[in-house]
């Protein structure tokens, strides 16, 4: 046996240990290709139009790239810590601190080189796949030809294999091997009984608790400046409630005599009191990465889920355009024919409403602003197309302020009265705010619908220009011909309609942009929620010579192998699933903050989203407990 | 009246098509209540074994094997393990103590386990406790007291349940020869004050002087009887003569079994 087949024999004699860790470092191997292979894509690469694209591509390798490094980094720390009493008969036997560290980098290298090679092998074979689903998704005409470039080999093999030989060195190099002869000397390090701090705990939750209403209260105006803080709160929070609230909480339940002494809880209590504190950072890094790996794949999908609902609420018409000026309005019947043509040549199901609005002035508080007149009874139109209820207006002095949806989520100073002018023509009105059934028209601001006697006579008073004519169209399942919206869009003649605005528009702008973000998201979700899967595997195998000890000596006082069963069961479920379920609490608050920017409910998507992963979870944790119990009842 | 009685049990070890090996070939023993019987002989001679299958952890190839008056070779592997919790006290050399649990805890295991009240755990406790002499030491944890109170608290556990007969491997094996001894009169003095039937299995000559009765084994039969006299002293050479008469390399009788 060289020294070389030694150290060989290490890796494969240890194979099942390494497994999960393996998988995770090939799949983020394969993820890491693949993108790499769309990056240097000769047809990809090289476009200006498609360089936001590749910039995207580059900060989601960076991504993957950082954090296969500090797994690694981990794992393999955790690993060559399982193993020191081995190491400790080694140097007892006489290898060299200088064998000894050759003999880990080597074992390493053998490890990362086999993980680059089968990665690279996944990679090829999901390549092809991956590219025909971007080139979809970008759009672009006809697929990306199965093309991989030599430079994305490269960049893999190199970049993956400096960070393997790099983090061996580290691990090497933070190895105390004195610490390592105590060991296998039989120094049985005794477990200290875990110490927690009260104020600790409490700040633990109240952390959590403000990070929880600052999510569940926030606004898409004060999101982006509450992000920042809820993530300050809640990492240190989560920390704490591993490290100390939990030791807390297992300790009140010790007292608890009644509930302590009660058959097999003494030992899955005092056990898990260990464990807990023991496996405190690893549940914590379980958890965030769970949370974030949950709230990026939850909040995408359920945006990109709600595309069709928000393009409802923010586009009330289907679609509409808008002339300006007389002249304008009288060839205006022209494009409103073309549209006619083009949707009954395919067989579109319509409704159209044609109305006129005026612009006039209003003194609102000292300033004068813009804004659109409708008569009352062209508003009754137009709610009866878009099929909402019509508020009533029966009297002079008043005006329904039709707000869009954007501002009426939001508490803004409405006005209880304005002053609406044109030319001399001045009049006082009440105002009754409503949501808008008309699409926005940024340019002028809101939309006033007055009685049909007082939209005449400022009528009357209007010059050319202040005419305006609305055009607004319903389309039966709009969203099934949102290509001839498009279309259609392109064809009207812009100098004489403008505005030209449709729900099929908002709708495919929100898609495109999140199927972008999608797949990049989902990607890394599932990197960090396989890591995070892989870090509990290792913990779990590393325990498991110990609590074997243990269980043996229980067997022989009277535990029954049921009895067995259902403690291992029940430690394994509380490392499972309780950084899961916090993760999920984590999320369901970001879903809560992101709700409140939404029209649509997320709570469907987001629910079918958990589910999966829930799903994925129970079957790792049923892989995982009968490995564990396989084991038990073996030395049984 | 018999604790223990097992008639011609053999225990076979080996493979359908490999070669056989008896580890125990054919014996018969009687324990009778209050009872306090060793076991010797030299490595490999089958002592650990006959203690595993009489104390229902491993299972008998042929014979028969009755605990209180139940056949035990007869019932599921389920049944045994609450069986051992209700009628079987075991002692381990390397004591077995949980170090997740304190002292007092470890000895209640075994009525833990089987749903006892909070109230009458803690009554027995105190009262094992006393008798063994670690009162003072039940909120410790394991490995914050010496040698010998561990297994005494080890003693405690096995007997807090009241069990009908107590099984000892190598209770000094891991123990100094002060711990020793005190574990030793622990035992015998519950032997002799409360009547608890024990079977130690020891390879210590000191140890086994405190038995009223040594069984030697050798290559699985059963090899000599030797009754306690008057006189541990005495019965402490006996020993070491049939030890010597067993043949059986040196090592044999170091105290430590390794």
């Amino acid at each position: 046996m060289t020294f070389r087949q030694f150290a060989f024999n290490n890796v494969k004699r240890n194979a099942r240990q390494y497994l999960s860790y393996f998988f995770s470092c090939m799949f983020s191997v394969a993820v890491f290709f693949i993108y790499a292979v769309i990056m240097y894509h000769p047809e990809i690469d090289g476009h200006d139009f498609r360089e936001n694209v590749q910039r995207g591509i580059m900060s989601v390798e960076v991504i993957i790239f950082v954090f296969s490094f500090l797994f690694v980094l981990y794992s393999t720390g955790a690993f060559i810590k399982s193993r020191k009493k081995e190491y400790g008969l080694l140097m007892t036997l006489g290898i060299s601190k200088k064998q000894l560290n050759g003999l880990l980098i080597l074992e390493n290298t053998i490890i990362g080189v086999v993980s680059i090679v089968s990665g690279l092998l996944v990679g090829i074979i999901f390549a092809n796949i991956f590219i025909m689903g971007f080139s979809q998704i970008l759009g672009i005409e006809g697929t990306l030809g199965f093309y991989i470039a030599p430079k994305a080999v490269i960049l893999t093999v190199i970049s993956y294999f400096i960070m393997f030989e790099c983090n061996s060195i580290i691990v090497v190099w933070t190895l105390r091997t004195n610490a390592v002869i105590e060991l296998f000397r039989g120094m049985k390090a005794p477990k200290i009984v875990p110490k927690f701090s009260w104020i600790l705990s409490i700040f633990a939750i109240a952390l959590i608790v403000s990070a929880y209403y600052l999510a569940a209260t926030a606004s898409i105006m004060t999101i982006f400046q509450r992000m920042f803080i809820i993530l300050i709160l809640i990492i240190p929070g989560t920390y704490f409630l591993y490290t100390q609230f939990s030791v807390a909480f297992i300790s009140l339940l010790k007292r608890r005599k009644n509930v302590y002494y009660h058959q097999t809880n003494i030992l899955t209590i005092s056990e898990l009191n260990y464990k807990m504190k023991d496996h405190a950072r690893l549940l914590f890094f379980v958890t965030i990465l769970s949370a974030i790996s949950f709230t990026a794949s939850g909040v995408l999908y359920s945006a990109f889920q709600s595309a069709e609902t928000e393009a409802a609420a923010y586009t009330p018409n289907d679609f509409s355009f808008l002339s300006r000026g007389a002249d304008n309005v009288a060839k205006m019947d022209q494009e409103i024919k073309k549209v006619i043509q083009s949707f009954e040549k395919n067989q579109v199901d319509f409704e159209m409403t044609v109305v006129d609005r005026k612009m006039a002035q209003i003194t609102n508080m000292d300033s004068e602003t813009w804004i659109h007149l409708m008569s009352y009874s062209d508003y009754k139109k137009l709610a009866e197309l878009a099929e909402t209820k019509i508020y009533p207006l029966n009297s002079e002095q008043k005006t329904l302020l039709m707000l869009p949806y954007l501002m009426s989520s939001n508490n803004l100073n409405i006005p209880d009265s304005i002053t609406v002018q044109s030319k001399n023509y001045e009049s006082q009105l009440e105002t009754v705010p409503i949501l808008s059934i008309v699409n926005d028209i940024y340019q002028t601001g809101y939309t006033i619908v007055v009685t049909d006697s007082l939209y005449q006579r400022f009528a009357n008073v209007a010059e050319s220009e202040e005419m305006y004519r609305y055009a607004a169209f319903s389309i039966t399942n709009w969203v099934r011909h949102t290509d001839i919206v498009k279309n259609i869009s392109m064809e009207l003649n812009q100098d004489v309609v403008s505005n030209i605005d449709s729900k099929a528009d908002f709708y495919n702008v929100m898609k495109n942009s999140l199927s972008h973000t999608l797949f990049f998201g989902l990607f890394i979700s599932v990197l960090f929620f396989l890591a995070a899967g892989s870090i509990l595997y290792f913990k779990m195998y590393q325990d498991l010579d110990k609590d074997i000890e243990q269980y043996k000596a229980l067997y022989r006082i009277g535990l029954t192998i049921k009895e067995m069963k259902i403690i291992a069961t029940k430690q394994i479920a509380y490392l499972f699933f309780i950084p899961f379920g916090l993760a999920v609490l984590h999320a369901s608050f970001a879903f809560k903050a992101l709700q409140n920017m939404l029209a649509s409910s997320i709570v469907i998507p987001s629910i079918t989203l958990i589910s999966c992963y829930l799903l994925i979870y129970a079957v790792y944790f049923f892989f995982i407990r009968g490995l564990y119990i396989a084991k038990i009842k073996k030395v049984m | 009246m018999a604790m223990l009685e097992a008639k011609n049990i053999s225990k076979i070890y080996g493979s359908k098509r490999g070669i056989e090996h008896k580890a125990i070939d054919n014996i018969s023993l009687t324990i009778n209540k209050g009872e306090f019987v060793g076991v010797m002989g030299p490595s490999g001679s089958g002592k650990t074994t006959l203690l595993n299958v009489l104390s229902t952890i491993d299972r008998i190839s042929a014979g028969v094997i009755e605990i209180n008056n139940q056949d035990v070779t007869r019932i599921s592997k389920e049944k045994l393990a609450k069986f051992r919790r209700k009628q079987i006290g075991f002692i381990f050399q390397d004591f077995n103590l949980l170090d997740t649990l304190t002292i007092a805890e470890n000895i209640m295991l075994p009525l833990t386990l089987d749903g006892w009240k909070v109230k009458d755990m803690e009554q027995r406790l105190v009262k094992v406790a006393k008798q063994l002499g670690i009162d003072s030491i039940l909120r410790n944890r394991s490995f914050e007291v010496s040698g010998g109170q561990m297994q005494r608290a080890a003693i405690a556990r096995a007997i807090i349940h009241e069990p009908a007969i107590i099984f000892a491997d190598e209770p000094t094996g891991n123990l100094d020869s002060k711990a020793s001894k005190q574990v030793m009169e622990a035992l015998s003095d519950l032997n002799r004050k409360k009547e608890a039937t024990t079977l130690m299995v020891t390879h210590d000559p000191f140890a086994a002087s405190f038995c009223e009765r040594i069984v030697f084994i050798k290559d699985g039969k059963l090899f000599n009887q030797l009754d306690k006299g008057d006189s541990r002293q005495a019965f402490f050479q006996e020993i070491l003569n049939v030890q010597s008469m067993l043949g059986g390399d040196t090592d044999d009788f170091q105290t430590v079994r390794l």
